[in-house]
Order: structure tokens, then C-alpha cells, then sequence
């Protein structure tokens, strides 16, 4: 991913922002430095004076609103708690501290300055000196427009009998003998009669105003000093009476002119003052005007300085924000965030080098997933094999907490070890009864020795098992020991075939080696009675008849007992057929309806009919052994009772029957329980000890399991389970017995 | 940034009151400042050419009057303006005139100077309103050539009088936009030719 040349282009863009406004700073500047002249009283821009106001006004405006858009975001940001937006505020307050208040410091004193200079520019006595002046000028006039004031008078007392025709020529001579300006006849209402003017002086003739006329025909005379073009004139208009009643009024009017000298001098006093008044009178106006434009200037600096507080503040923090994005973006696990480069060198390098460090960690990360994933695949790989083992393996850790076991173990040990995992295995002992035992073995084992080997029994709920425990201890170092497996086989069945294999051999023997030899001898003992009985004494023959009896007797007992023997050993294949398993019981019990024992048989739960592929003959076989052999177990104990039940129940390995024979008699020893279903153990005095072995025997060949108990109320209980839908499977399973046995052979 | 984006809007009652307040000054602004009225014009055809007379009723204020006593010049100018009426769109311009005058006040003379920059014409008066009546009247003002008119079209002429602001001291200037006193000027005054 390049991600540099974006950035790049980010921060160009950032500073292409700044454009605008730096025109706009320094067209307002220009605007202000051409105001500034102009308030100067520079004549050169006067006519833009109120756009160049309104150009400052509008730029003003223009970053106000700016500055209130990135305040408004700044606040914004402070309240959504972005990151770096409490910065921002510091570096701008700051900013806009460090230049507001030198600023404003400097704007007040200017202020001072700019109101103590202009007013030390006018004096009191500067402005009474000049209208002293004034006044004098005038004062100065005042012999002379007397004088002139009379003579005026005089000629136009002259002018009453000068007719209108013969005026003009008068007027011409009046004016030249006087060295006047202009001299001028007027009808009373103002009309011009005649006017003699001095040449070179380019005046027309000018007509006095209506006040003047209207004053010298109420009879009073007008002096005055009139500015006329350029000069000053010493006006002076007076009535010319009438000569007759019926001739009309006029009006003589006269502009006598000054020295030139004096006309200067006057002029430049009147000037002066005018100036000096105009000034004075300007004064608050033009201080005004310099405040106006001393304010936008102070306004322009300050807005500026706030503008660019803020924008530095920006990207001041810019950089920081990103970065903080990205640490937040990585402490939430993404590593993928590269963040752009700015162009800072400092935040440049900071930013590379936490680039570099995302990358790291991304890298670090994905090692320790994939190596994650390469453990899990062997971990399940592992439990793919410990699960398709046939041993059961447990481990544990250096303190036997329980840290795998896999499902032929569970199956083993009969225990669920949901929960269990990471617990003590001697928790393990408590919850499960049956494997308490088991348990303190193991501990034992572990504790004595490293490496171990033992058959341990297990009485499960489905009967006693012969584990063979295998210990090893694993450590990790040379000395430490990190924790312990244990490997579990079920040897019952191997130690069952074996036990079988034994026994069938021994009844194969004993067929052959005794009952062989057992005809003869049974023979010869027949033959010795027929041949010498008749021919003996009665005494000796009555021996030799109870002996050769006995011997005959005998023979036939051991016939019996090879019978039987041959019996168990050799395994018919099974005949199964859909019957009804109560249906038998009732038909067995029947048969013992009578005994001589005089215990009862009772059978529990008859009335349910549970119809599954059985061998008739050898259940019946099966019966008829557990029943005798509960007789016998009562013996001639009062009240005795068998009790039949049977019960449909279902359990983890699907449904089945439960067959339980129960009596009242003494129970079983417990030195016995391991081999109760051996061949002759037995504690009975009579029997052949082949009942319950052949029990166990048709048991297995139905695929069933058959364990003893002792009843808590006295008696023992024989109870068969017997696969209700694996049943048909027995067929195979009697073939695969064969099979063994003939190999075993 | 557009001003929507903003977290927190001013309530949009307070711009009809803003151009409300604007414009109840400008009102009141206009109704003080009539020192300037035109009481009468009228043109009338002389020889082919329309020649205008007019009478003009000018009050300065007591600012001005200061001012003017105090040296400054007040600078007044007399708009004129022939528009042709056209139906629908607004009327063309034909002609337009300006006559510009000033006024002083000569403190040695203690008189006031009415100069008219048009014709040359330089007056003197005892009095601030003999120079007031002397700028208001206008008589036999030509303003256009009658053969410059169409025969069938209508013609309307108006004219206003008022201080041109422009030519006061810079200082001052700033007043006109300010103080409605000085402000002075006239409404429109219009007529048909």
C-alpha cells in the first residue's frame, strides 16, 4: 500500500485551504494601507474611500465567519471528545492570547496617541490670534470704506441729473478718474442700466443680490468687502434719488478695488483662518476616521491571528488525531491501518515509525495465529488419533489435574468427564464411586514411580472391567516433571478368551483324556460283576458288587461331569428367533411350580411382552441354571423367594432388557465376585460349578453383559442386559467367538 | 462550510426582525431628511429646444450650517434625467444632466459663495438663504434638443437635488452614511416633457 504520495497531496491541500484566506489578508491589507492614505488626506483614491471601507468590512466578515465555523467544529469536537481537540483549544487560546492582548494593549495606546496628537495640533490661542487677525483686516478696512462709503454717495448724488442716456459716459469717466473696478447703474428693482468695468479684469457684471437691493432701496447704503474671482473688492452701493417725483430711483454701485499688497495679505489671513476653522471643526470627524480605520486595521491583525491560531492549531494536531486513530484502530486489534505520512518532519518520522511498528505487531500477529493454527491442527490431529485409538488415554498435568482424555477412556472408565477437564483426578474418584479405586491406584502408581504397568479392575455400571494401565511421566527439562499419561486397554475380554480358551482346552482333555479311559474302566467293572458274582462267595461277592458299583456309579458321575464340561466348551451356533422373553420366563418358572425347596418364584413386570431375537434353548438353559442356582443359594431357608423381573430400559448404548434374578438367600462372599462366572467357583457344596460360567457364557453369545450384586436387604441378584436391536448381531458375534476358539485351537 | 453544518442555529425569528429594523430606519431616515424639496419644475419648448425651470426648497440642517460656517464646502448637485416610457420594460435613458454647484462660506466677508461649476457663475450673499433660493431656482435650464425626440413616443423628465456626498472631506464623508441630517437630498421629481 503507498500511501505516501496521498499524504503528500493531503498536506498540499491543507495549505491550498490557506490560499484564499492569505489573498483575501492581503487585499484587505492593500485596502488598508490605501485607506490609511486616504485618511492622510492623500487626494489620489479619495473616490474609492467608501469601497475600499466596504472591501475591509466584507474581509472582516468573511474570516469572522471562518473563524466561527472552525470555533463552532472546535467546540464541536471538544463535546464528541475527539482526540486532540482539548489540544487544539489550548494552542489557540494560547495563539489568541499571545496576540489579542499585545494587540489590544497596542491599540489602546495608539488610541491615546491619535486623540492627544490631534487636539495638541490646535491651540485656544492660535484660533483667537487668527480671529484677532481677522478682525484687524477688517478694522484695518474700516477708515478707508468710510471714505469710500461718502464718496460713493457723493457721485451718485452727482449721477441724479445725469439722464440714462448720457450714464454710460459718465460711468466710464467716473471709473477711470477713480481707478475703480467696476462701476454700475441699476433700476431699484434690480435691472441693469449701465455698467463700466475695469479691462483686464474678465468680470462681467455681476448683479448684486436681492437683500442688498432691497437694503439700499429702504435708503440705507451697503458696504462691504466683497470677494469677487480671486480679490477682494471693497463694495459700497448707494440710492441715487430721484430727480423728479416721476422719475424712477436707482441704485450707484461701486467695487473700488484694494493694494495688491493688502488684497494678499487679507487673503492670506482669511485663508488661514478658514483653514485653521475647517480644521478644528474637522477635528472629531477626521479622529473618527482614523479610528475607523486604526480599528480595522487592529481587527484585520486580530481575526488574522485568531484565523491562523486555529489553522495551525488544526494541523498542529492533525497529525496527532491520526495517530491516535491509528493507536486506537491497533489497540482494537487492527494492524492493517497504515497512517499517512505528514509532512512534518517529526510527526513524519513518528508516524513511520509507528507504521513500522503496526506492520511488526501484524507480522507478529499473524506468525502467532498461523503457528496458533499449526497447533490446533496438531492438537486436533492429536485428538483425531487419541480418538481413533483403541486404548484409552488420560493425561494429566504435574499436579493431577485432569488436562485430556479421549473417548475409549471415557468408555473405559464409564465417567463423563464433561466438566471435569482441569480438575483434580481425584474429583474425578468422588464423583464417580466406581472408579474411587481405580483412582487411589493410579495416584499411587504416579507417586512411587515414573514409569508403570498394572491391571487395575474397574466395577463399572456395566461390570467389571480389567484395565491395563500403562504410567509414563512426561517432562518438559531434564528434571521437571510437566505432567503424566496414562494409557488404559481393556483386557477383560482378552483375559476372558484366555480364561475360555483355558477351560475349553481343559473340558477338551477331559473328554479325551478321561472319558476315554472312563468306558473301559465302566467296562470292566460291568465285567468283573457278570463274571465273578455268580462264582463268589456271597460275602466277597456283595463286596465286589458294591465295589464294582461304586466304580460303575462313579464312572457315570464323571461321565456327567465330562458331559457338562464338553457342553460348555463346545458352543453350538446360536438359533435366534423373535420371541417373547417374559413368555419363556413363564414357561421356566412353570416347570418349578413344584419344587421340593418350597421357595417361591415370582416374576415382576410378565404381563409386558418383549418380543427380540433369542436362542429359545439356551435362554431356557440360562434360566433354568440361574434359578437352580438361586434355590440352591437359599437352600432350606423359611420364606425363601426367587424373584423374575424384567424391565426395558435405555441407556447410552441404545435400548435394552434388563433381566434381573433376585433372592433372599446369604448373599454372595466377596472373595468370590471376581470369578463368580469362572468355571467352579462355586460355594456351594453340590453342582458341577459350571452353572453360572455357561450363564455368562449364552450372555456374551447374546452380546449382553451379566454382573452380580449384593441386595441391601440380604440376597444376591444376578442381572443380565441384553441388547434389544443389537441382538441379531450375536449371530455374528457367536461366529467371530468360533472363529477365536477354533484359531485359539 | 455551509452554515447547516453548525451545531446550534441562531432562531430564525431574529432575521425578519434584523430586515424589519433595517428597514424601519431607512424609512425614518428618508421622512427626516426632506430639507430638500422640489416644490415645482416644468419644461416648456423655446425655439426648439426644451428649456427646464424649476424651483428647488433647500433647509440646511444646523450640522451643515455649522460645517459650512466653519469653512467646510457643501458640495450639492442637481440631477436631471429625460427617460423614454417604454411598455413593459423600464424606461430608456435619453439624456441626463448634472449641475453641480458649491457653497462656502467666506469668514472675512462673512459671506456666502454659491458657485456654479456648470456655467462659471460665482455668487455672493449676505445671506445663507438668498444663496439657498439662488441654488433652488433654475430658470431656462436647456436640456435637449426637440428633433433628438421620436414625435409618437412619451418622454418623462425628473430630476433630484441633493448634497453630493463624494466631494465632502473624507472625514465627513462617513457622516452622510450615518446621520440622516446629512443626508440631504431631494425625492425624485418627474414630469412629462
Amino acid at each position: 500500500m503507498d500511501k505516501l504520495p496521498q499524504h503528500a497531496r493531503l498536506s498540499r491541500r491543507t495549505l491550498y485551504r490557506a490560499l484564499p484566506i492569505v489573498a483575501l489578508f492581503l487585499l484587505m491589507l492593500a485596502a488598508l494601507v490605501l485607506l490609511s492614505d486616504i485618511t492622510s488626506n492623500s487626494e489620489r483614491f479619495e473616490g474609492h474611500y467608501l469601497r475600499l471601507l466596504g472591501v475591509n468590512i466584507l474581509g472582516l466578515i468573511v474570516l469572522a465567519v471562518l473563524i466561527g465555523v472552525y470555533i463552532a467544529r472546535l467546540f464541536r469536537d471538544l463535546r464528541a471528545e475527539v482526540i486532540g481537540s482539548r489540544l487544539a483549544l489550548r494552542l489557540v487560546t494560547l495563539s489568541i492570547l499571545i496576540a489579542v492582548v499585545p494587540a489590544t494593549i497596542l491599540y489602546y495606546f495608539s488610541l491615546q496617541f491619535l486623540q492627544r496628537g490631534i487636539d495638541s495640533w490646535f491651540d485656544v490661542r492660535v484660533e483667537q490670534s487668527l480671529q484677532d487677525a481677522l478682525d484687524l483686516a477688517r478694522g484695518s478696512l474700516d477708515l478707508r470704506v468710510k471714505e469710500l462709503m461718502q464718496e460713493t454717495q457723493r457721485q451718485g448724488l452727482v449721477l441724479v441729473h445725469v439722464s440714462d442716456a448720457m450714464v454710460p459716459v459718465y460711468l466710464n469717466e467716473l471709473r477711470q478718474s477713480g481707478d475703480l473696478a467696476e462701476v454700475t447703474l441699476l433700476s431699484a428693482r434690480g435691472r441693469l442700466i449701465a455698467s463700466s468695468a475695469r479691462e483686464g479684469a474678465g468680470l462681467l457684471p455681476s448683479l448684486p443680490d436681492e437683500a442688498i437691493l432691497y437694503q439700499v432701496r429702504q435708503g440705507y447704503h451697503y458696504v462691504g468687502l466683497d470677494p469677487i474671482g480671486d480679490e477682494l473688492y471693497i463694495h459700497v452701493a448707494t440710492l441715487v434719488p430721484a430727480a423728479t417725483p416721476f422719475s424712477e430711483q436707482r441704485i450707484l454701485r461701486v467695487l473700488y478695488p484694494l493694494p495688491r499688497k493688502i488684497n494678499a495679505l487679507l487673503d492670506n489671513v482669511n485663508n488661514a483662518f478658514a483653514s485653521y476653522k475647517k480644521l478644528v471643526y474637522l477635528r472629531t470627524p477626521m479622529k473618527n476616521s482614523f479610528i475607523v480605520t486604526l480599528s480595522l486595521v487592529l481587527l484585520l491583525a486580530l481575526f488574522t491571528a485568531v484565523w491562523v491560531a486555529l489553522f495551525a492549531a488544526q494541523r498542529l494536531v492533525e497529525p496527532i488525531r491520526v495517530l491516535a486513530t491509528g493507536t486506537r484502530s491497533v489497540a482494537t486489534g487492527d494492524y492493517t491501518q497504515k497512517l499517512p505520512l505528514p509532512s512534518d518532519e517529526d510527526f513524519g518520522s513518528l508516524v513511520h515509525s509507528f507504521n513500522e511498528m503496526t506492520g511488526r505487531l501484524a507480522q507478529a500477529r499473524d506468525e502467532a495465529e498461523s503457528s496458533r493454527q499449526q497447533a490446533e491442527r496438531e492438537r486436533a490431529y492429536l485428538k483425531a488419533v487419541l480418538g481413533g485409538l483403541s486404548s484409552g488415554v488420560l493425561t494429566l498435568d504435574r499436579v493431577f489435574m485432569i488436562r485430556t482424555v479421549n473417548s475409549v477412556a471415557q468408555q473405559l472408565l464409564e465417567v463423563d468427564f464433561d466438566g471435569l477437564m482441569g480438575t483434580p483426578l481425584k474429583a474425578l474418584g468422588l464423583r464417580s464411586a466406581h472408579v474411587r479405586e481405580f483412582v487411589g491406584q493410579v495416584l499411587d502408581h504416579f507417586n512411587q514411580h515414573g514409569e508403570w504397568q498394572d491391571q487395575i479392575t474397574v466395577f463399572g455400571p456395566s461390570g467389571r472391567r480389567v484395565l491395563m494401565c500403562r504410567g509414563a511421566t512426561l517432562s518438559s527439562r531434564r528434571t521437571e516433571v510437566s505432567g503424566f499419561v496414562l494409557v488404559l486397554d481393556d483386557v477383560t475380554a482378552l483375559i476372558q478368551a484366555q480364561r475360555d480358551a483355558a477351560w475349553s482346552e481343559v473340558a477338551r482333555r477331559l473328554a479325551h483324556e478321561i472319558k476315554n479311559p472312563l468306558t473301559p474302566i465302566q467296562l470292566a467293572a460291568e465285567r468283573l460283576q457278570r463274571k465273578y458274582l455268580g462264582t463268589m462267595a456271597p460275602e466277597d461277592a456283595e463286596v465286589l458288587e458294591r465295589s464294582t458299583n461304586t466304580i460303575i456309579h462313579q464312572v457315570q458321575a464323571m461321565e456327567e461331569m465330562v458331559k457338562a464340561f464338553a457342553e460348555y466348551a463346545y458352543a453350538p451356533k446360536l438359533q435366534l428367533v423373535e420371541i417373547d422373553l417374559n413368555h419363556l420366563i413363564g414357561e421356566v418358572i412353570e416347570l418349578y411350580r413344584n419344587n421340593r425347596m418350597a421357595a417361591a418364584i415370582l416374576q415382576q413386570g410378565g404381563h409386558e411382552v418383549i418380543r427380540m431375537p433369542l436362542d429359545a434353548g439356551r435362554i431356557r438353559q440360562l434360566l433354568h441354571n440361574l434359578v437352580k442356582n438361586a434355590l440352591e443359594a437359599i437352600g432350606g431357608k423359611p420364606e425363601g423367594r426367587v424373584v423374575l423381573s424384567t424391565q426395558i430400559s435405555h441407556s447410552r448404548q441404545g435400548p435394552h432388557v434388563e433381566l434381573r434374578v433376585e433372592d433372599n438367600g446369604p448373599g454372595i462372599a466377596e472373595a468370590v465376585f471376581g470369578q463368580l462366572f469362572d468355571p467352579y467357583v462355586s460355594t456351594k457344596p453340590k453342582g458341577t460349578g459350571l452353572g453360572l460360567a455357561i450363564v455368562k457364557k449364552i450372555v456374551e453369545e447374546h452380546n449382553g453383559v451379566v454382573w452380580a450384586e449384593n441386595l441391601p436387604a440380604g440376597g444376591a441378584a444376578i442381572v443380565i442386559r441384553l441388547p434389544i436391536q443389537d441382538a441379531m448381531k450375536g449371530d455374528e458375534h457367536a461366529d467371530a467367538a468360533d472363529a477365536s476358539r477354533k484359531s485359539d485351537e | 462550510m455551509p452554515l447547516a453544518s453548525f451545531p446550534h442555529r441562531a432562531p430564525r425569528t431574529a432575521l425578519p426582525l434584523w430586515v424589519f429594523g433595517v428597514l424601519a430606519w431607512c424609512f425614518a431616515a428618508s421622512a427626516w431628511a426632506d430639507e430638500a424639496t422640489i416644490t415645482q419644475a416644468q419644461t416648456s419648448l423655446r425655439n426648439g429646444i426644451h428649456v427646464l425651470e424649476a424651483k428647488v426648497k433647500l433647509q440646511l440642517g444646523a450640522e451643515l450650517v455649522e460645517a459650512l460656517q466653519n469653512g467646510v464646502m457643501l458640495p450639492f448637485k442637481i440631477h436631471i434625467e429625460i427617460l423614454r416610457r417604454r411598455e413593459y420594460v423600464w424606461d430608456e435613458e435619453v439624456a441626463a444632466l448634472t449641475q453641480r454647484y458649491s457653497l462656502q462660506y467666506h469668514a472675512l466677508s462673512r459671506q456666502y459663495i454659491l458657485t456654479n461649476h456648470n456655467s462659471g457663475v460665482v455668487r455672493n450673499f449676505r445671506s445663507l438663504n438668498s444663496a439657498l433660493d439662488d441654488l433652488g431656482r433654475i430658470k431656462d435650464l436647456p436640456l435637449i434638443d426637440d428633433s433628438l425626440l421620436e414625435k409618437d413616443a412619451r418622454y418623462l423628465a425628473r430630476m433630484r437635488v441633493a448634497l453630493s456626498s463624494s466631494r465632502l472631506p473624507i472625514p465627513l464623508r462617513l457622516r452622510t452614511y450615518v446621520y440622516s441630517e446629512w443626508d440631504v437630498g431631494s425625492e425624485w421629481y418627474e414630469w412629462f416633457l
